[in-house]
């Protein structure tokens, strides 16, 4: 079918450079600026694909990327466009869906069984009788999809780029290239972004012998190249609009993150193929496709060939097969020929027979096109009974465009059909869009020239923000139709294909409308039109013509399906970009890695979940930080708290405002639990308040809600008008918790705060110097121990760390992490928000009604909402253990407890308590279980029940006599 | 406020400065702080002005930073905190690839002088235009360092080695910014 033709003007081929490569095992030979597809064909290889459901035999239809006919595979790829995708050396390809090779594909019996697999079957048949469907599963999951994939396949990560213009021009073809031009010489900055690696579009493959349009072509992509307001971004598809013209250009190296002031759309329009049976055969294909073979790969795209003619472009593409040396068997036209122009009149003077108000009725060959039979045709209808044979392997189809209007409808433009032109139209243009060229209905060549013109006008004087007199968008359209309203034929015998990617045919439509789906949305859904991987480009124009006539109503009453981002498939690699993950490290990082701390995630925050101990396991280990601070000294960095200072004249009424606690009544140099709750009462965050001077207080907040709770007060301070500076200290400073009883004797040696229970109490705060460094002290009982939390700046951090390591020595310090810290607090009932809480947990459901001043305190945010809620608690936090020395399976968090078959709860926290010697927990039950039971049932994995005690809280102290519990006392 | 780094044609480079002070002031006596360190306030919110090597910046209605080199005497005053930041310098002619792929903001805009506050590869970043050595100065919470100072090189060394979303031909940030149209300054 195909052969190299002598060197084209335009060609995109260096055949001074020789690419070998594999096809199904067979070495093949392509040319640099080849694309998969044209060096096939070049070689010989004409069958390209099998189609998806009926493993048909298929070739060339848009070389547009238009349709998937032709999709590879290789060990490091699938689905590749083979169309559109340049040729390397070594690749090694397949066919995506042939079973075996194109030629003996194993599934073409499929075709044979295509009666019994219409549209919809697989939601018919299959499921009855229900025991038989895994059988038909395996057997579908199996035939169903495009492509295999490897895990095997290494990560790909293709790094993202902003940038910025004036204005973006989509289409660097004749109207691209001039409304580039225009924009640029009026001042604006302009980028010109085009799918293919070459600039022209339609003005190269359409016009390529055009004497007259190749000075204008070389002239505009000569300016276009050197004006310094443009850039130029080939092989860059645009495959979506965003709000405000935000638009992601995809190129081979990843994707350019556009924002523009404006947008010309030059889209230009998608070739729309004939319905016939058998209109999927090799040698059946769009007629600028067939430029595209002969301009830009020099491939000669038959021997003989038929032209179905819907428009003068069919004339044109007949003249460029004959100068490529194709004999043209006849030209076959829908309409009258008289139309179309002086081509047409050169053609009938040249004897190429033309055959007037006829249609191809059928095309004829087994998997290449033989022959085709064409009748006559009244724009609707053929006569069957007057058919004629033309024999010849290479049918053109011209018939009609559909708009490349995509990202047009994205950007909220509004389109109509256009009877005139017989083509969608845009109507209504939002702003910061235009529009010029054959997407707007303008086809001839000064018709593009002068629709862009306006268009770039039209586009600056918008973003001068300037009235400017432009001419009405419809001003340069065409007053002929280069599109037939109806290029679908009816065939007794179908395979007559509407969408070639889902094997749909027109008979499938109509059984579809028939079955009640004759609505846009549903007949889609229903038969899958324009849902296969070309995603309806050249599938969707034609359903709605048909559903139009099915239901008897205009193009425009019909509707047309959303059209949504991605314009193509986007590879993952891009879409990943780079990686972004920030990270955050305390300043003792280093330290924790260089003495094997397993490092866990807490937010962006990276902190110690344990330190590993050789011979020890992970609870070991932690059973032994737990010991160590209950029995000896432990020391925890803490570092991740958010830290913010409060300060000014209103500080206390903020915060009196945002926590449920009064802290207008704080004393200078204490402290107070601070709870947070949101405005309909829920826990959202828990920490301390601290009181320095009357006007400067220093706020703890949780890791994971440090940036939050800022975020409020900041909020908070702006809507009331209040007199208040925050500084967020979270990074700035350090932190870290010494606890056990030798905690304060260690700590006086460093430091000169006085440290003495009378000087310094529990819950208080001080502010001095440690080993030289300016430091706050912080008496916290979170873990039940005496305890203090030392914040610092972070740069002096680790040397205080290290001092505070080697003084404890004697004492026997260890460091201890996150998971002994959570037993700690266990072992006292003090709860984590977001662990023992959820996001509807208010304060009485977590027993801190003590938390909640509802009579003593004025107002505070979620006041009106815990005021009913007080009355209405439906479940309560409670403590449970289990049977010292216990040897069965131990309960999870979130493991569900049952009464009776119901749910009734759930565990929020467990471990096994080394103060205690058994396993304890806190579960969230509802009442009235939580208060009236002594045992209750807990299903762990595997579904066994098990019998947990309900114990009052805290396990540990109760009087809380650890908090002050101070060795210097004892000695 | 410090040498050129680079030499025209020169490779982009990344630069820790070791050794700085930052420090925040707010609150309604911060300005009368600064003039009494020596120091001048900037007037416009969001800019700053560098004296003597000292960066002062404004980032509120009473809040300024103040960035100065290692050596100078601590800044001290009423309300006055001093931070714990990583700075970098990230220099070469083409720096303005670099932050295309990390910061959503046109750094086409930035004049030399001038002062901003951006997310940079999603860190809160203070980001200031030296107008001697043509260099951007990138200052960050410390905690961040591993993270940004590691995502930084990479994306420097990926430029470097030519290694662009857009290709080794295109520039994505190239062309200045159009102030005919914009009525913004070029």
């Amino acid at each position: 079918m195909s052969c190299r033709l002598d060197p084209q003007p335009l060609e995109w081929i260096n055949r001074s450079e020789t690419l070998n490569f594999q096809f199904e095992g067979r070495a093949v030979q392509g040319f640099a600026g080849d694309c998969i597809t044209s060096a096939l064909l070049a070689s010989g290889q004409t069958l390209l694909g099998r189609s998806f459901k009926y493993h048909r035999p298929r070739s060339v239809l848009s070389l547009a990327n238009h349709d998937v006919n032709a999709l590879f595979e290789s060990a490091e790829a699938t689905n590749i466009r083979g169309d559109v995708v340049p040729l390397q050396a070594g690749m090694n390809l397949r066919a995506c869906h042939a079973n075996g090779s194109l030629e003996q594909d194993k599934d073409a019996w499929l075709g044979a069984f295509s009666r019994f697999l219409p549209v919809g079957f697989y939601y018919k048949t299959f499921h009855k009788p229900k025991k038989f469907f895994p059988f038909w599963e395996k057997i579908i999951r199996q035939k169903a999809g495009l492509g295999r994939i490897s895990t095997a396949w290494s990560v790909e990560r293709q790094a993202k780029q902003y940038a910025f213009c004036d204005l973006l021009v989509i289409g660097a073809g004749a109207s691209g290239l001039q409304a580039a031009l225009t924009a640029a010489e009026a001042g604006a900055d302009v980028v010109l972004a085009d799918e293919n690696p070459h600039l022209g579009g339609s003005l190269d493959y359409q016009y390529a012998q055009d004497a007259q349009a190749a000075s204008l072509r070389d002239q505009l992509k000569q300016q276009v190249y050197q004006h310094p307001r443009i850039r130029v971004f080939s092989e860059h598809m645009v495959c979506g609009w965003y709000t405000d013209h935000y638009l992601p250009l995809v190129g081979p190296q990843g994707i350019t993150k556009l924002r523009a002031q404006g947008v010309i759309f030059a889209t230009g329009v998608m070739e729309q193929p004939a319905v016939f049976r058998n209109n999927d055969l090799p040698g059946v294909m769009l007629a600028s496709a067939a430029q595209r073979l002969i301009t830009r790969y020099a491939i000669k795209p038959g021997k003989k060939a038929v032209i179905l003619a819907g428009n003068a472009e069919a004339y044109s593409a007949a003249l460029d097969l004959l100068r490529a040396g194709v004999e043209i068997a006849a030209i076959v036209d829908l309409a009258s020929s008289q139309t179309r122009g002086e081509v047409a009149e050169d053609l009938r003077h040249r004897g190429v027979k033309i055959l007037d108000h006829s249609a191809v009725y059928e095309a004829c060959g087994k998997k290449s096109l033989q022959a085709v039979v064409v009748a006559p045709f009244d724009g609707r209808n053929c006569d069957s009974g007057l058919t004629q044979t033309l024999d010849c392997d290479l049918l053109l189809t011209s018939v009609g465009w559909a708009p490349t209007a995509q990202l047009l409808y994205q950007a909220k433009a509004q389109l109509a059909y256009d009877t005139t032109l017989e083509q969608l139209l845009p109507v209504s243009l939002p702003s910061g869009i235009q529009v010029c060229g054959r997407v707007n209905g303008a086809f001839t060549l000064a018709q593009r020239l002068a629709d862009a013109k306006r268009a770039a006008q039209a586009a600056v004087a918008e973003l001068r923000g300037e009235r400017l007199e432009t001419d009405a968008l419809a001003t340069y359209r065409d007053s002929q139709a280069h599109s037939h309203p109806w290029p679908i034929v009816a065939h007794p015998k179908g395979k007559n294909f509407v969408d070639f990617d889902e094997d749909l045919q027109l008979k499938d439509l109509y059984n579809a409308a028939k079955e009640g789906f004759d609505n846009i949305e549903l007949i889609k859904r229903f038969s899958t039109n324009g849902m296969g991987p070309s995603q309806g480009k050249h599938a969707n124009m034609n359903g709605i013509r048909i559903l139009a006539q099915i239901r008897g109503q205009s193009i425009d009453a019909t509707g047309s399906t959303t059209a949504r981002p991605m314009f193509h498939p986007v590879p993952i690699s891009a879409l990943a970009g780079r990686r972004f993950r920030p990270e955050r490290c305390t300043a003792m990082h280093a330290w924790h890695l260089e003495h094997q701390a397993k490092m866990m995630e807490a937010g962006v925050w990276l902190r110690p979940e344990y330190y590993a101990r050789p011979g020890l396991s992970r609870e070991e280990a932690i059973f032994q930080e737990v010991e160590a601070v209950r029995k000896q000294l432990g020391l925890i960095d803490v570092s991740t708290l958010g830290k913010i200072e409060v300060l000014g004249p209103d500080a206390a009424r903020l915060l009196d405002l945002v926590y449920t606690m009064k802290m207008s009544t704080l004393k200078i140099g204490m402290t107070r639990y601070a709870l947070m709750v949101d405005q309909s009462g829920v826990i959202v965050d828990d920490g301390i308040v601290g009181r320095l001077a009357e006007d400067q207080f220093y706020v703890t907040a949780t890791t994971s809600h440090a940036d939050a709770t800022f975020k409020t007060l900041s909020r908070l301070l702006v809507e009331l008008g209040l007199e208040v500076r925050l500084v967020n200290r979270t990074g700035s400073l350090a932190a870290m918790n010494l606890a056990g009883r030798a905690a304060r004797q260690l700590l006086s040696g460093i430091t000169d705060i006085d440290l003495s229970e009378a000087a310094f109490p529990y819950l208080g705060i001080r502010e001095g110097q440690l080993l030289g460094h300016p430091v706050r002290l912080i008496r916290v009982g979170f873990v039940g121990e005496l305890g203090y939390e030392i914040h610092l700046s972070a740069q002096a951090a680790l040397e205080v760390w290290n001092a505070l390591m080697q003084a404890g020595a004697p004492a026997g310090i260890r460091p201890f992490g996150v998971e002994a810290q959570r037993v700690l607090r266990l072992e006292k009932g003090h709860i984590i928000v977001g662990q023992d809480t959820d996001g509807l947990t208010h304060p009485y459901e977590a027993n801190m009604a003590w938390a909640v001043p509802l009579k003593s305190k004025a107002w505070f945010t979620g006041k009106a909402s815990l005021a009913r809620l007080q009355g209405l608690c439906q479940r309560q936090l409670i403590g449970f253990c289990l049977p010292p020395h216990y040897q069965g399976p131990i309960p999870k968090e979130c493991h569900l407890l049952i009464e009776q078959g119901e749910i009734i709860g759930r565990i929020t926290s467990i471990a096994p308590s080394p103060a205690l010697g058994r396993v304890i927990g806190l579960a969230m039950v509802d009442l009235p279980w939580a208060n009236s039971s002594k045992f209750l049932q807990v299903r762990v994995d595997g579904g066994a029940l098990v019998e947990i005690e309900v114990c009052s809280l805290p396990f540990y102290d109760a009087e809380g006599l650890r908090q002050t519990a101070d060795l210097t006392e004892v000695v | 406020m410090s040498t050129p780094v680079h030499e025209p044609g020169d490779f982009l480079q990344l630069s820790l400065l070791q050794g700085w002070q930052v420090y925040l002031l707010t609150g309604p006596r911060s300005q009368a702080d600064l003039i009494a360190a020596g120091l001048t306030p900037a007037q416009d919110l969001m800019s700053a002005v560098c004296q003597d090597g000292v960066l002062v910046a404004r980032s509120g209605r009473d809040e300024y930073m103040v960035i100065q080199p290692p050596h100078c005497p601590s800044l001290h005053g009423h309300w006055c905190f001093p931070r714990t930041e990583t700075l970098l310098r990230l220099s070469g002619p083409d720096w303005i690839e670099v932050m295309a792929q990390v910061c959503a903001y046109d750094f086409r805009q930035l004049q030399p002088g001038q002062w901003l506050m951006a997310q940079v590869g999603g860190v809160g970043c203070w980001l200031y235009y030296e107008a001697d050595s043509a260099a951007l100065l990138i200052g960050f919470d410390q905690s961040y360092q591993h993270y940004l100072h590691s995502t930084l090189q990479q994306v420097v060394a990926d430029l470097n080695a030519g290694l662009s979303p857009a290709g080794k031909t295109q520039s994505a940030a190239c062309v200045n910014p159009s102030d005919v149209l914009t009525g913004g300054a070029a």
